[in-house]
């Protein structure tokens, strides 16, 4: 049992805190998993019946909150919604299909690049957000089936959110539970990220890319296209590009300059706020800033909120603790074991559940580890495990990843429907393929 | 005073099944922004009309994220006529607005107004007991009601 958990321990009515925060635990995946509530109220529920059943007190279901994941997700939620506002996603998209000169097998291996490369930069929902309405509007000029190239896609966010710090959530838990900085993100997954990403480039293209074709005529079209009228506002194209390749410099520089991510990611948020309404009076300011905060996904900040409580109360019950000593007996203490049973395992679990309060579970469970493995150093290759498995896990089913839900949401409202087996049955072998990349990385480089 | 005395109680309407096509020409003849759409026994199921054209009339992409800016697309007079076309012979209830929850014969007048206000639209007014379609009010017909008695 956690040290501090006598303080609250007293008023749970004789009952053992490892069972009670096991099953809230339980309760709270399952009602996650079952989609009936909202993941948002689920989690706060469960937080509440932590602290109401007294397995947590207030002050420690505060301090079980990371509010440097919660600055470094709203900061750049904050900066996202000033940003699109400029076009500047629709006009790297249309830039890109044109330097292919239309040809949808091209339009395919850029859009997957340009989507790979924000969503290493962006939040995944965000970018297929911003990606898939204009991949619509480009297929249906060149009266080609947009399903390919959104499941392309969808890939190609996953895989390009693992690659940084920033780029998933389950990175940006990792890195701030353990002190991984972004430049640990960026030398240690970024080079297995680029295998993946050509290898399934490479898929997609033989499946369904090299099949694609349009006629000249609509190639035509797509080259009129003047990606130059998707920019709505060249000033606060410029302030957020500057923004954000500071605030990028700050995730670099952030050891050196002792900041937390999410201090950087904030200040960049207001900055680039008070960028874009300098000069403008106070009313519209007002409604300008309201507007922004209303952009920000408070279903995923209360999400991560409720959840970093529940799972606090089931670290500090012991229950990750026992968990962990019972998975080092399973892998006999090996450290290549643990780490390739933590990838595969990652892997499966996130394609079916979601990857957040896995991975927010895990973190403390792994850390457990470390007398087993040497101390903190020696769990490195089990962190990269987790943040591949869990990344690029998400992949194998429609419902392992939010981007995933988003593509299929937004491409059912313009007419292209996604099926879940049908999805599935290309999808997860395929991210079995990127596991197996990882496996292969994971024990050269570390194990 | 409450909606029913401001709605017109034997409005057109676009039964199931009724195409686009036939929409339009309804919308046309009857100079209407919008046509309830009914199921054969009179049971209210959604609201078809310019709204729902305009959209059909723009790229698809633009139906999965209405906020984005379409300046860069360069489609003629010619382009928007063939998407309304590929349409013309889909049923209305593919594409109509389900989501509204119409109005009661019920409803306060000033609440009646108020929606008018906010959705710039001709409303449909429901039986909330049988679900059926009683009427509709229209911004030009329940102006033309309120300004006569002043």
């Amino acid at each position: 049992m956690h040290p501090e958990s006598h303080e609250a321990m007293s008023v749970l009515f004789g009952m053992n805190p490892m069972w009670v925060s096991s099953l809230v635990l339980i309760a709270t995946y399952a009602a996650i998993m079952s989609e009936k509530v909202n993941r948002a109220i689920v989690s706060l529920l469960g937080a509440g019946i932590m602290i109401l059943l007294g397995v947590l007190n207030q002050e420690m279901a505060i301090r079980g909150v990371d509010f440097n994941t919660i600055a470094l997700l709203t900061g750049m939620m904050i900066i996202v919604s000033v940003t699109r506002k400029c076009g500047v996603f629709q006009y790297v998209a249309i830039w890109s299909a044109k330097q292919v000169k239309a040809n949808p097998a091209g339009i395919m291996l850029m859009l997957q690049i340009v989507t790979a490369v924000f969503s290493a930069m962006l939040d995944n929902v965000t970018t297929v957000l911003l990606i898939v309405p204009v991949t619509m509007v480009i297929c249906e000029e060149l009266k080609i089936r947009p399903y390919p190239i959104l499941v392309a896609e969808i890939f190609a966010s996953n895989i390009g959110g693992t690659a940084t710090l920033i780029g998933d959530p389950p990175n940006i838990i990792i890195g701030s539970a353990t002190g991984l900085t972004f430049n640990d993100f960026v030398m240690n997954l970024t080079p297995v990220v680029i295998v993946i990403q050509i290898v399934t480039v490479a898929i997609f293209h033989v499946l369904w890319g090299r099949k694609l074709s349009a006629s000249q005529e609509n190639r035509e079209r797509v080259m009129k296209f003047n990606e130059k009228e998707a920019i709505t506002d060249w000033r606060l194209l410029k302030q957020s590009l500057a923004v954000i390749f500071f605030v990028i410099l700050g995730f670099i520089l952030a050891r050196q300059l002792h900041l937390e991510p999410g201090t950087v990611a904030m200040s960049g948020a207001a900055v680039l706020m008070l960028l874009a309404n300098l000069g403008r009076d106070a009313e519209t300011q007002s409604h300008e800033v309201h507007h922004t905060f209303t952009e920000v996904e408070w279903i995923t900040i209360f999400f991560f909120v409720g959840l970093f409580m529940v799972v606090s109360g089931v670290e500090h019950a012991g229950v990750l603790k026992m968990l962990a000593e019972y998975l080092v007996a399973a892998t006999g203490g090996d450290l290549a074991v643990t780490a390739i049973a933590i990838l595969w395992a990652s892997a499966i679990l996130s394609a079916i559940i979601d990857n957040i309060p896995f991975v927010a579970t895990m973190i403390p469970l792994i850390k457990n580890m470390a007398p087993t493995f040497g101390g903190p150093e020696g769990l490195l290759p089990l962190w990269w495990s987790l943040s591949l498995g869990a990344c690029l896990g998400g992949n194998g089913t429609l419902i392992g990843a939010s981007a995933n839900l988003t593509v299929a949401g937004l491409a059912e409202r313009a007419g292209t429907s996604f099926r879940f087996v049908t999805y599935m049955k290309i999808a997860f072998p395929i991210m079995l393929v990127s596991i197996a990349i990882s496996t292969v990385y994971v024990w050269w480089r570390y194990l | 005073m409450t909606c029913k005395h401001v709605m017109n109680s034997q409005p057109p309407v676009l039964v199931k099944g009724a195409t686009v096509a036939d929409a339009v020409s309804m919308l046309r003849r009857e100079n209407r922004v919008n046509l309830p759409v009914v199921d054969a026994n009179g049971k209210y199921l959604g609201l078809f009309g310019a709204h729902q054209i305009l959209l059909l009339a723009l790229p698809k992409g633009m139906r999965a994220d209405d906020e984005q800016h379409l300046a860069f697309v360069s489609d003629s007079f010619q382009d928007i006529e063939n998407r309304l076309k590929a349409v013309a012979n889909h049923p209305v209830e593919r594409y109509m607005d389900g989501d509204f929850q119409p109005l009661t014969p019920d409803t306060p007048l000033v609440e009646t107004l108020r929606v008018m206000y906010v959705r710039r639209d001709d409303l449909p007014v429901v039986d909330p007991a049988t679900k059926k379609l009683v009427g509709i009010v229209t911004v030009r017909s329940s102006l033309g009601k309120l300004m006569a008695s002043t």
